[in-house]
């Protein structure tokens, strides 16, 4: 029963979801309605499943003071700090909330992701390697499109637009429509029961 | 040059110069602005769902219909309507401050149910939850993935849209302009649509590993290679242009916002 | 010879993020200016914003996190900048958790610096929240968000970010779902763009006009061939293009010199690179021959 419910439960909300694509009965169209709200809300409380595992994670490390467990603590710090100031101060346009978000995350996980900018040039020079035909030919593609698209000359700018609406559209179309394919399968198979890894062990 | 003397600009600019920092190497100051910014995420995190969603979706319409439980289902219905509780439901013509309660419930309860997979012993109860999540999805993308990433695609590659003129990929015209006027321009016009269809088929034919990659199929999988290595070599060339973008982002504050040097 | 070039290729890595860190720092202090040529996709995206009626505002979905915003701030500030010029109202709105506070900074900054602008050429219209534009915030899902605002975008977001009824904004009066609007803008970091063209610009015909980081952008050109995408913009590049049309020197355009020599630089690193390995290859086969 354990198991049996869960998929039952997943076979008629699937087929629901599906089916009301097609039926435009607005009694239909109303329960559809609902079970978009009803996603809605379960997908805030969702988002508490990562907040409780970084709580575990990081308290996990706090308390058996690993090496290093300082910064874990730090991050707690700075979580309930932030969970604080935002539930009983608001998150209006003024508030320390926003300053906290604005001078604060925004400007060290844009630093965070930055970094890649010196990684790739690095990588440029000791990875990226003609090897094989196939390697040659997208480090060439990627030299014409990397430089077209930032040099102002006429031919070299058609060139790249040429790679990337012929043969990349057609490498991206065909990953696409396998995509499509997979996530109809795998839908399918979650709505009839096949796919079932989600349930977990017993 | 001007250096700023707003605190704040001060703090951001001392975090960004923190992990750089990084770049000469692995270092305290660097592990300690990492642990601020995971801390502040998840913490920025909770209170953006707390006021958006969970206060007015959720917490709002569960104390009006708790006040209104008196009402009848006519008087609820206007009332919801004119206050604009919208979030409860409308598959009933004329509901209940109950029902609505319920209705309002049964979300909420799925949701904490998700928390039961952190208890080994009731971690069964979060199933229940992501079976309606992951059902409910998954029968909504079927046929909207179907019509978007398949149909869709598949027309693409057989007619292209020139505002109301639907002409076919592989165009007779085209060739024939070729002919009459030969050069780059209509050469590249004859071709692409035709390269495009050969392409695509290509690429998905080596994505099919249900048969050996021999003769024919072996054949088109070659060159299916050939397109992907093309793709993933555009793909590349606009990698690098976003990563140096981050960068040239936070360049931009610390040489405008922070010291003042550019304008 | 070959120990050269093989110490060579194994320089500290270090010196390469300096000459990286140095071009950007010069290439931004020194005064230098880049024409930018327009791109088809970039001409689709700024023809349907251009299109759209004072009637039928533009929804701006705006599904942006602090590791994107170099390159879609310029995106969403140049698509505001084009749409209050033009008297066309906007529905901004997020669909990633990181995107309210960034989004809503966005329309009010935006806003201020159009009626400055106004304010300074004499004219007496001037951009008004509410009436000109409304920031809805943030909704979890996408999926249901979306769908939901194709049957009324009340059931969704019954309130503005501020806490205002939907019904009490004026220009809300007679927005109800994609029949009342124009066209949807996306400009995300995510995949979230293909949802957009999923579950709204598929089943409901409103044109998906979409802004990305380059990183996704060649992805896209397939949905933009099949009509499926009404314009792309990509990246920075994408950016500085809608600038160039819209007549506006913003910061997608002052950075594309810095672009242009680090990817000078990053091609000079692979053809140095490649180079040494060949040099490396030939001469180690010419001494397995002569054993």
């Amino acid at each position: 029963m354990r198991r049996q419910i869960p998929l039952a439960i997943a076979l008629v909300a699937g087929l629901f979801g599906a089916l009301s694509y097609f039926i435009q009965d607005p009694t239909v169209q109303d329960i559809r309605e609902q079970l978009l709200a009803w996603l809605r809300l379960i997908g805030a409380f969702a988002i508490g499943i990562g907040i409780v595992s970084f709580l575990r994670n990081h308290g996990k490390k706090v308390t058996r003071q690993v090496s290093g467990w300082a910064f874990n603590a730090v991050a707690i710090a700075s979580f309930v700090a932030m969970t604080t100031i935002g539930l009983f101060g608001g998150i209006g346009d003024s508030s320390l909330f926003r300053k906290m978000f604005d001078f604060g995350q925004v400007p060290m996980e844009a630093t965070m992701f930055s970094l890649l900018a010196f990684f790739i040039a690095s990588a440029a020079f000791r990875a990226f390697r003609a090897r094989t035909k196939e390697a040659t030919l997208l480090l060439l593609a990627a030299v014409v499109v990397m430089l077209g698209r930032v040099a102002n000359i006429d031919w070299l700018s058609q060139a790249t637009e040429w790679i990337l609406a012929v043969p990349n559209t057609a490498a991206a179309r065909g990953i696409t429509i396998g995509v499509g394919l997979g996530i109809v399968a795998t839908a399918l198979k979650i709505v009839l029961g096949i796919e079932r890894s989600y349930l977990g062990g017993e | 040059m001007e250096i700023s003397t707003n605190i704040w600009i001060w703090i951001a600019a001392i975090f960004t110069l923190f992990i750089y920092s990084f770049l000469y190497k692995d270092n305290p100051l660097y592990k300690f602005a990492e642990h601020v910014m995971v801390g502040l995420s998840t913490g920025y995190y909770t209170a953006i769902v707390f006021h958006t969603v969970i206060v007015p979706d959720f917490w709002e319409p569960l104390v009006h219909s708790f006040s209104k439980l008196g009402m009848t289902p006519a008087e609820f219905s206007s009332y919801a309507i004119t206050n604009e509780l919208t979030t409860l439901p409308t598959v009933l013509q004329n509901f209940s401050p109950f029902v609505a309660i319920i209705m309002l419930l049964i979300p909420a309860l799925l949701g904490l149910m998700l928390f039961t997979r952190f208890i080994p012993k009731i971690a069964w109860l979060s199933r229940f939850s992501l079976a309606f999540y992951l059902g409910g999805f998954a029968g909504i993308a079927i046929p909207n993935s179907f019509q978007t990433r398949i149909l869709d695609q598949l027309r693409g590659t057989i007619v292209e849209d020139h505002g109301a003129v639907v002409v076919p990929l592989f165009s007779i015209d085209a060739w024939r302009d070729f002919f009459s006027a030969p050069g780059i321009g209509t050469f590249f016009e004859a071709v692409s649509g035709p390269l495009l269809i050969i392409g695509t088929l290509c690429v998905l034919a080596y994505f099919f590993f249900s048969k050996e990659h021999k003769g024919v199929l072996g054949g088109a999988a070659k060159a299916g290679i050939w397109f992907l290595m093309i793709g993933f070599g555009a793909s590349f060339g606009y990698t690098v242009m976003a990563r140096v973008s981050l960068l040239i982002g936070r360049m931009q504050f610390l040489l405008t916002d922070w010291l003042g040097i550019i304008d | 010879m070959s120990s050269f070039f093989e110490k060579f290729l194994k320089i500290d890595r270090r010196w390469i993020f300096l000459a990286v860190g140095l071009a950007v720092i010069i290439a931004l202090v020194a005064p230098c200016q880049m024409s930018t040529t327009i791109t088809p996709p970039v001409q689709i995206f700024h023809d349907v914003v251009a299109a759209a009626t004072p009637d039928k505002p533009l929804i701006v979905s705006m599904d942006v996190g602090p590791s994107t915003l170099p390159e879609l701030e310029p995106m969403i500030k140049a698509t505001l900048r084009h749409a209050f010029a033009n008297n066309i109202k906007v529905i901004g709105l997020s669909l990633l958790i990181t995107g309210p506070s960034i989004g809503e900074r966005l329309l009010v900054d935006t806003a201020a610096e159009v009626n400055a602008e106004l304010e300074a050429a004499g004219e007496a219209r001037r951009i008004v929240q509410g009436e000109d534009w409304v920031f809805l915030g943030y909704k979890p899902g996408v999926t249901p968000v979306i769908l939901g605002m194709g049957e009324e975008i009340r059931n969704t977001f019954p309130v503005d970010y501020y806490g205002t009824y939907l019904d009490d904004l004026p220009m809300m009066q007679n927005v109800h779902n994609y029949d009342d609007m124009s066209s949807v803008v996306t400009i995300s970091g995510t995949a979230i763009p293909e949802s957009w063209v999923a579950f709204a610009g598929a089943p409901y015909d409103i044109p998906v006009s979409v802004g990305v980081t380059a990183v996704s952008a060649s992805n896209y050109y397939t949905y933009v061939q099949t009509g499926q995408m009404a314009g792309l913009l990509g990246g920075l590049k994408g950016a500085a293009e809608y600038e160039r049309l819209i007549n506006y020197p913003g910061m997608a355009s002052k950075g594309m010199v810095a672009q242009f020599w680090v990817h000078i630089i990053i091609v000079f690193f692979i053809v140095l690179g490649n180079t040494a390995f060949f040099i490396i290859r030939a001469q180690k086969k010419r001494q397995t021959d002569k054993k």
